[in-house]
C-alpha cells in the first residue's frame, strides 16, 4: 500500500510526498469511510480490509 | 546668599521635576470609540486567575466557596477581589473587590446575580462568548477618578472582565513627544515590571492623530503603529530599552546603544507578494519552553531590524503575507539551529526556500495518523499555512491511498489538528 500526500499552497505550489507501507492488521473500516468522506485532524480512516 | 542660592535651586529643580511628570504620565482612559472595532475587540480585556494560595478570613457574611485573586482595574495596581456563591454548594455568583485597599471584603460594594457559565449546557468553545452570562458592573477605581463601566464573567476557575480600558498619554521617542496607548490581555500582570514590561505599546509615529490599526487581526498580526512591549522593542527597524514605572506611569524608551547586528528577512515563494509582515519570538538557544526573550513585530519595509549582537534561537515565526490577488495568508515557522546575530552583520533567513517535503505514516487499526515533515532551506521548519481571514478553511493538503497495484482505494484531506 502507498500513501500520497499532495498540498498546494500558493506560497510554496504543489509539493507531493510518498511512502510505501505495509499495513498491520487493519480491522475493517466502518461503511462510511468507504465512501470517501474526508477525515479530519490528520487522521485518515484507512478503507475497507482486503 | 549661598544658603538663598540653594533653597532657590532646590524649588527650581523641584518645579522641573513635577512638569516632567505632569507632561509624561499616562491616564487610565476608556478605549477611543474609533478603535471599538480593532483595538478594544481585542484588547482592554482578560482572564484572572483565582490564586489557591491567597485567602481571608475577612469576608463578606454568608461568602461560600470564596476563591480570591488579584486583578489590575486600571491595568497597573492590582486590587485583591473575591469570587464566592451566596449560597451552600451553589456556582459563584458574587464578586466583591478591595477598592479601599484595606484587605478587608467586608466594606466593599459586592455584586452579586452573576450566572454560572458552566450551568449552561455548551461547549468549551462557546463558553467564554456566552453573552447570558456576562454582568456589567460599575465601581470607581481606585486611581482612576470617575466610575467606570466593566463586563465580567465568574467561571470556576477564573473571572474574565473587559475593562474597555486602555493607558493612554505620550512618549519621548527620536527627540519628540508622540502619542502613545498601552493596552493589555492580561489584568492579573497589567504591564508586568519596570524593567521587563509587558503588554502592548500603540505609537502614533506618523503624527496624523491617530493610531494605525490597519491589518490588526485575531491571528497574531498587528498594525505598523502596534508593538509587543518588551524589555527590548524593535520600532522601525531600530532598537529601543524600555522601563515602565507605575509609580510615575511613566513609559521611557531609551535608544539601545550596546553591540547589535541585523536580521534581514528575504521571502523567496513561488508566487509574488504584494506586502508582508513578521512576528518572531526569539528566545536563548534550548531554553525550551520559557518565554521569548525578544519579540520582533515589523512590517517588510522596515526590514533589516536592529538585534542586539548574541546567539538567539527563532522559537516561532508568523509571515503575514498578501499575495498579488489581494488573498491573504499567514505561514508559521521556526528555526532549528541558532541564530548568531554579529555585530555590525546582517544574518538573513529566506523563509519559503525549502529542502524536503517529507511525510511520515503511522497506523493504528483502521487509522492512519499522517505528519508533515517540512523543512526549509536555512535551518527553518515550516509548519502550517493558514489564511489570513478569519473565516476562512485552511487547507492541509489531499491524501490518496493505492494498494500494492497502484489503484487508488481511498482518499481524505489533511486538516491542522
Amino acid at each position: 500500500m502507498s500513501v500520497t500526500v499532495t498540498w498546494e499552497t500558493d506560497l510554496f505550489g504543489k509539493l507531493q510526498a510518498h511512502q510505501e507501507m505495509a499495513l498491520d492488521d487493519p480491522t475493517p473500516a466502518p461503511p462510511e469511510d468507504a465512501d470517501g468522506v474526508p477525515a479530519a485532524q490528520q487522521d485518515v480512516t484507512m478503507p475497507g480490509a482486503k | 546668599m549661598h544658603g538663598n542660592l540653594l533653597k532657590i535651586l532646590g524649588n527650581f529643580t523641584l518645579c522641573l521635576a513635577l512638569a516632567a511628570t505632569a507632561r509624561a504620565g499616562f491616564q487610565v482612559e476608556p478605549i477611543g470609540s474609533e478603535y471599538r472595532d480593532s483595538i478594544q475587540r481585542q484588547f482592554g480585556a482578560g482572564l484572572c486567575s483565582y490564586l489557591p494560595d491567597l485567602t481571608s478570613d475577612k469576608l463578606p457574611p454568608g461568602a461560600h466557596n470564596a476563591r480570591l485573586g488579584r486583578c489590575a482595574l486600571d491595568w497597573v495596581h492590582p486590587v485583591l477581589f473575591a469570587a464566592y456563591a451566596s449560597k451552600e454548594d451553589a456556582p459563584l455568583d458574587t464578586l466583591v473587590f478591595d477598592l479601599n485597599g484595606d484587605k478587608d471584603l467586608r466594606n466593599d460594594p459586592i455584586f452579586n446575580g452573576f450566572k454560572s457559565p458552566e450551568s449552561k449546557n455548551v461547549d468549551d468553545g462557546a463558553l467564554l462568548f456566552d453573552a447570558g452570562s456576562q454582568r456589567e458592573i460599575e465601581l470607581a477605581i481606585p486611581q482612576g477618578g470617575a466610575p467606570r463601566k466593566f463586563s465580567v464573567t465568574l467561571m470556576s476557575d477564573f473571572m474574565l472582565i473587559d475593562t474597555h480600558l486602555w493607558l493612554k498619554g505620550k512618549v519621548r521617542f527620536n527627540e519628540k513627544e508622540v502619542d502613545a496607548a498601552l493596552v493589555s490581555q492580561n489584568p492579573s500582570m497589567g504591564f508586568g515590571t519596570e524593567k521587563n514590561p509587558s503588554g502592548f505599546l500603540l505609537l502614533d509615529l506618523n503624527g496624523d492623530g491617530k493610531f494605525d490599526t490597519e491589518g490588526l487581526n485575531s491571528m497574531g498580526r498587528m498594525s505598523r503603529e502596534m508593538f509587543t512591549l518588551q524589555s527590548e522593542l524593535s520600532v522601525q527597524g531600530s532598537l529601543y530599552k524600555t522601563r515602565f514605572n507605575a509609580g510615575r506611569m511613566e513609559l521611557a524608551l531609551t535608544r539601545y546603544t550596546g553591540p547589535q547586528g541585523k536580521l534581514a528577512l528575504q521571502p523567496e515563494f513561488a508566487c509574488k507578494l504584494r506586502s508582508w509582515s513578521f512576528r518572531g519570538n526569539f528566545g536563548k538557544p534550548d531554553q525550551g519552553d520559557e518565554m521569548p526573550t525578544a519579540v520582533i513585530w515589523s512590517d517588510g519595509r522596515d526590514f533589516p531590524v536592529a538585534m542586539k549582537a548574541q546567539k538567539t534561537q527563532l522559537m516561532s515565526g508568523l509571515l503575514f503575507v498578501t499575495l498579488e490577488s489581494g488573498r491573504e495568508q499567514i505561514l508559521s515557522f521556526s528555526a532549528d539551529e541558532p541564530l548568531t546575530i554579529e555585530a555590525g552583520k546582517t544574518v538573513t533567513l529566506r523563509p519559503g526556500k525549502f529542502q524536503s517535503f517529507d511525510i511520515a505514516v503511522d497506523q493504528d487499526h483502521d487509522s492512519l495518523t499522517i505528519s508533515r515533515d517540512f523543512v526549509g532551506a536555512n535551518g527553518i521548519s515550516y509548519n502550517r499555512v493558514l489564511p489570513g481571514a478569519e473565516n476562512e478553511k485552511s487547507d492541509g493538503g489531499k491524501v490518496a491511498i493505492c494498494d500494492a497495484q497502484g489503484k487508488q482505494i481511498g482518499e481524505g484531506a489533511l486538516e491542522y489538528g
